[in-house]
């Protein structure tokens, strides 16, 4: 037994010490395979391969307007481009990709056959990515792909100042596209991969970081009604052959901004036909100075103040004064006027003696309440805040001209700002373009009751015989003032060249929406402000009133039946 | 069963848990590399059909614009927007 037992140990023993040895070799052997015979093999797939980190894409949120239509959409488009060195061998299949991609095969011929010395040739640049992936099936030596990212602006030129654009690397570079770029342009992620030689792409081997979206950002703007704003300011442009033009339209009730447009104008889609000088939004970079738009403001002073009451008259005659040296003048000797009669007729004479009628102080007061010289809070890019000359400065000749508009300047966003606050009975409101800013509690500035009765006396500015009757709207009551102001140049006003600014509030009974229209330097035959601005108010609002589905408040009312000595109804 | 079998039986079994520990981190680190791969061509196919998705967006802005909307009112459809001065509208 004992033999037996000692016999199977043993055998046990050599058995295992045998298979330990083959392993060994065994070992030894795939070493030498790997390192000798192997090697050149080996070595050139490490050389095919290596890990990188590559940026992982994240999308540009987009913009969209009030009602959620697209206003900026980032898509991705992929470029061919070819090796030329290995394309030309490819000449079998080149009939086959000229045909996919729509272009004669003599074009190929022609894009290779002068850059053979190249080794980098775009052949098409932003396909689709759907016609990019069947370009690449094809399997063509030395035929790549690269992807980029394209932005489309639906509403091309119509709102291109308000949006800006954005550079060939998806940043922002204009307008709300600069200004919320942190915000829609994400976080790019990062990831590691194993890649080949020509860096077309093989495995994803880890996350290192995911890429985090760009949020999408909504805005107040009505697409509806900046285009029609757009349409009618452009129309009128070009009528009077205007250098430049802005029409501004806030909601009343929200602070909401509807519509900013511009001429000229500019489509944030064509890069090559991009001007710089064209790219400023000039309702809120460029000021001017607002003429007789301010004279609403001067008799809210003044009922404020309680230097006159809404009843009051105030003799205009002979139709000129002279303050400090300068001489003041009506078009006409206007006899005595009411308030409401000085608004109708722009008196700058009666504007002037209202206003001299008051302390300086009571003037800036009120103007900055209303936001003269403040910007509008909606933080626009370049925005301008407008100019005015502190009280103690001013000189008595300051005062008066300021009472009919000059000396200080505006930004068209800041005067419909100033015309909505006397549409929300004299309080502040808080002006934004962005959809998720709600609207505040905001200061009253102007108390309700000067406020409605300045609304009032501006219907008769709209009545027959005022100098803002072609702003008239069929079915609605409509309050505003026109304003034409000479454009300064060195040295002093230019006698022969203007602004014209129509401000306007719809439906006075109850004003929804504040629009300012303002056309700089109009060369034809017209040039008033009720000539050349207010029918673009007229015909914008003749179709958005409508709409909105405000309801019809009624006709214009002739001058002698507007009673202001009450709260607008 | 002496201490010495006790202590061998003890490493065995230590050896094993290595083992399956080991064998568990080269399935885990397989089946992660096989999992992102899976997870790495579902993107693909989120990215793909997002383009698509924009580019329709895109086309659906542009064909329903105030501008291709006019256009077709205007010019294939013949129909006319009524001036203001020839629109009345009623008070109720």
């Amino acid at each position: 037994m004992g033999r037996w037992r000692f016999s199977v140990a043993q055998s046990r023993d050599w058995t295992l010490r045998g298979l330990i040895l083959l392993a060994a070799f065994g070992l030894a052997y795939r070493a030498f395979y790997l390192q000798v015979i192997e090697t050149p093999f080996l070595q050139d797939m490490a050389a095919n391969r290596q890990v990188r980190t590559l940026d992982v894409h994240a999308n540009r949120g987009m913009i969209r307007s009030r009602n959620g239509e697209p206003l900026a959409v980032s898509t991705a488009v992929d470029s061919l481009w070819v090796d030329p060195l290995l394309f030309v061998t490819q000449r079998q299949h080149w009939p086959k990709l000229a045909r996919l991609l729509d272009m004669p095969t003599s074009e190929l011929e022609q894009k290779i056959g002068s850059r053979l010395q190249r080794r980098f040739v775009y052949l098409k640049r932003r396909l689709t990515p759907q016609l990019a992936a069947e370009a690449d099936e094809l399997g063509i030596k030395g035929l790549y792909l690269q992807r980029e990212y394209r932005r489309y602006y639906p509403t091309a030129e119509v709102s291109g100042h308000l949006l800006g654009f954005t550079n060939i690397d998806d940043q922002g570079q204009e307008g709300i596209e600069l200004q919320y770029n942190r915000l829609l342009s994400g976080q790019a992620g990062r990831t590691r991969v194993v890649q080949d030689l020509h860096r077309r792409w093989v495995q994803p081997v880890e996350a290192i970081s995911t890429a985090v979206p760009g949020s999408d950002l909504q805005l107040t703007l009505d697409s509806r009604l900046q285009y029609l704003a757009y349409q009618e300011l452009k129309a009128a442009v070009h009528q009077h052959r205007a250098e430049s033009g802005s029409a501004v339209v806030i909601d009343i009730a929200t602070g909401d901004l509807l519509a900013m447009v511009n001429q000229p104008s500019f489509n944030p889609n064509e890069t090559a036909s991009r001007r710089p000088a064209h790219f400023r939004n000039r309702a809120v970079t460029d000021v001017f100075e607002p003429g007789s738009t301010i004279k609403p403001f001067i008799v809210a002073a003044a009922l404020q103040a309680g230097t006159y009451r809404a009843t009051s008259w105030i003799d205009t005659d002979p139709g000129y004064l002279v303050v400090g040296g300068h001489k003041i003048s009506d078009h006409r000797p206007f006899g005595p006027l009411t308030l409401e009669g000085i608004l109708q007729k722009s008196s700058n004479v009666g504007a002037v003696r209202i206003a001299m009628g008051l302390d300086p102080q009571q003037i800036e007061a009120l103007l900055r309440g209303v936001g003269v010289g403040r910007a509008s809070g909606a933080a626009f890019i370049g925005e301008s805040s407008g100019l005015l000359v502190p009280a103690e400065n001013w000189r008595k000749v300051d005062q008066a001209t300021l009472s009919f508009g000059y000396g200080l300047s505006v930004t068209a966003l800041q005067l419909t700002r100033a015309y909505a606050i006397l549409g929300n009975h004299g309080r502040d409101l808080n002006v934004h373009i962005i959809a998720a800013e709600s609207a505040q509690m905001m200061a009253q500035v102007i108390s309700p009751q000067v406020a409605d009765q300045v609304v009032r006396m501006m219907e008769a500015v709209i009545a027959p015989g005022g100098t803002g009757s072609r702003a008239a709207v069929s079915g609605y009551r409509i309050a505003g003032k026109t304003g034409t102001a000479h454009l300064f140049k060195k040295g002093g006003y230019d006698k022969t060249r203007y602004v014209a600014t129509f401000a306007g509030l719809a439906p006075a009974s109850a004003p929804r929406l504040a629009m300012v229209v303002t056309i700089k330097d109009p060369k034809g035959e017209a040039f008033y402000a009720g000539d050349v601005a207010a029918p673009v108010f007229s015909r914008f609002m003749h179709r958005a009133l409508p709409l909105l589905k405000i309801p019809a408040d009624g006709e214009v009312v002739p001058s002698h039946l507007i009673d202001v000595s009450g709260a607008a109804a | 069963m002496n201490a010495l079998t006790k202590q061998l039986l003890s490493t065995l079994m230590l050896g094993g848990l290595v083992m399956g520990s080991a064998l568990a981190v080269v399935t885990n680190i397989d089946s992660r590399r096989e999992l992102f791969g899976k997870m790495q061509t579902q993107r693909e196919g989120r990215d793909l059909v997002d383009a698509q998705w924009r580019k329709l967006l895109l086309e659906r802005a542009a064909l329903s614009s105030q501008v291709s909307v006019d256009r077709v009112a205007l010019q294939r459809l013949k129909m006319k927007l009524p001036e203001p001065d020839s629109t009345v509208t009623v008070t109720f």
